[in-house]
């Protein structure tokens, strides 16, 4: 049912169509109000998306979050999906949104630090020590940094990313510790999420 | 029991039958359809249409085919608007391919109309103010076609905001051509480029109707 693959699997391509066609199913019948069907959707959508943010992510804090806000935009826009039309189209188109979104609104006031980071969660071998060195210092940042997107970032826009919505630190603390004006990191990030947005946008959706 | 958990228990809770889903070409074809009669009755109450420009229609094919395809391009335009209010992965540029190729085509109509003119150009019932009145009358319509959005979900706000703008802005410049002087380079500067003003005004009212819901 999950996949982190770029390239759909044959066998993997079959189960996305049956998640697919269920998906489409559940959500027409949650549309005439089956609350058992739209439980199980919901259910079965929120760990997909959980998985799908956690591989481009990383083990970041905000995942369940996100998760959540897609799950409210769902309910709400439940009535714009049309069954006739592919359900993962509709749900990712959502997921992506609201995954930049969020991010761009996220206050740097959550400080969260390392502590409040999902160390558990972190894969070792995901960590390159040597760029863990040159960028903010720790295993969340260099598990994030290999993450589906943020790899795929400059070093400078992955740099900004994580310091800014992984670490939690203020627009203004990142200037002083980069060297730059608040403005400039403002500029860095607004264009290091417009590149991660343009990222989710060019994937293909029938990979997810 | 997770926050997720408890989130989807909430949402379950709250489901209710939602009716049919929703058809964005229904709403974009009622709206289209009260935008132009209500901004051809305005624009006639403010000053009447060209004098003549029946029977140019009948007797011109160019200048017919030119205001056929103008109206198709206008409808497409605002088709295009409504369906951002549906999520899909692909991007509105995308979605939008049938519209805006027939927007140029439209569009480069007037281009070659500067060579070759459709109709003999006159300063027959030109309006004073014809530029400004494109993007007054685009302004109630960007908004109420925003409202009627408001029941979708669309999920870029400004971008969303600046389809419409373009959308409901082309309704006036296309009765411009019926209403105003005919003349290439003044539809070109006066009629058309205005869309473009009522687009970043669009961009503003959707990032002011719709961000709730971005």
């Amino acid at each position: 049912m999950l996949s982190d693959s770029p390239e759909p699997q044959p066998e993997r391509a079959a189960a996305w169509q049956d998640d697919d066609a269920r998906w489409a199913a559940w959500m027409a019948a949650a549309q005439r109000g089956d609350k058992a069907a739209y439980e199980k959707l919901l259910t079965e959508v929120a760990a997909t998306i959980r998985h799908y943010l956690r591989v481009r992510f990383g083990p970041a804090d905000f995942i369940d979050d996100i998760t959540q806000e897609c799950l409210l935009s769902i309910h709400k826009g439940r009535h714009t999906y049309d069954a006739r039309r592919p359900f993962r189209a509709w749900l990712f188109a959502i997921v992506r949104h609201r995954s930049i979104d969020y991010l761009r609104h996220r206050g740097s006031d959550k400080a969260m630090g390392a502590a409040r980071v999902d160390i558990d969660r972190v894969d070792p071998e995901k960590i390159d020590p040597d760029r863990q060195s040159h960028t903010v210092g720790n295993a969340v940042a260099a598990a994030a940094e290999a993450s589906l997107i943020l790899s795929q970032l400059s070093r400078e826009q992955r740099d900004i990313i994580v310091r800014t919505k992984y670490l939690g630190y203020s627009a203004g603390e990142v200037g002083t510790q980069l060297g730059i004006s608040v403005a400039a990191v403002r500029v860095r990030l607004h264009r290091a999420l417009s590149h991660a947005r343009r990222l989710f946008n060019t994937e293909d959706h029938t990979s997810i | 029991m997770s926050k997720l958990d408890s989130t989807i228990h909430t949402l379950v809770d709250d489901l209710t039958p939602t009716g049919p889903p929703s058809r964005p070409g229904l709403s974009a074809l009622a709206w289209w359809l009260v935008a132009m009669g209500g901004t051809a009755a305005v624009m006639a109450g403010v000053q009447p249409f060209r004098p003549g420009f029946v029977g140019q229609l009948i007797a011109t094919p160019r200048f017919t085919i030119e205001t056929i395809l103008g109206v198709v391009a206008c409808f497409a335009m605002a088709w295009a608007a409504f369906a951002l209010g549906i999520p899909d992965v692909r991007s509105p540029w995308r979605r939008a391919r049938v519209p805006l190729v027939l927007l140029t085509v439209w569009f480069a109509l007037f281009g070659a109309a500067l060579l070759a003119p459709v109709l003999t150009p006159s300063m027959a019932g030109k309006r004073p103010h014809c530029v400004l009145e494109v993007v007054l009358y685009a302004a109630p319509l960007t908004v109420a076609g925003l409202i009627v959005m408001r029941r979708m979900l669309p999920l870029n706000a400004a971008s969303t905001g600046a389809w419409m703008g373009f959308a409901a802005g082309l309704i006036p410049a296309f009765l411009m051509q019926l209403a105003c002087m005919h003349e290439p380079l003044h539809i070109i500067k006066l009629h058309l480029a205005p869309t473009v003003g009522a687009a970043v005004v669009g961009s503003l009212f959707g990032w002011w109707l719709l961000r709730r819901q971005d």
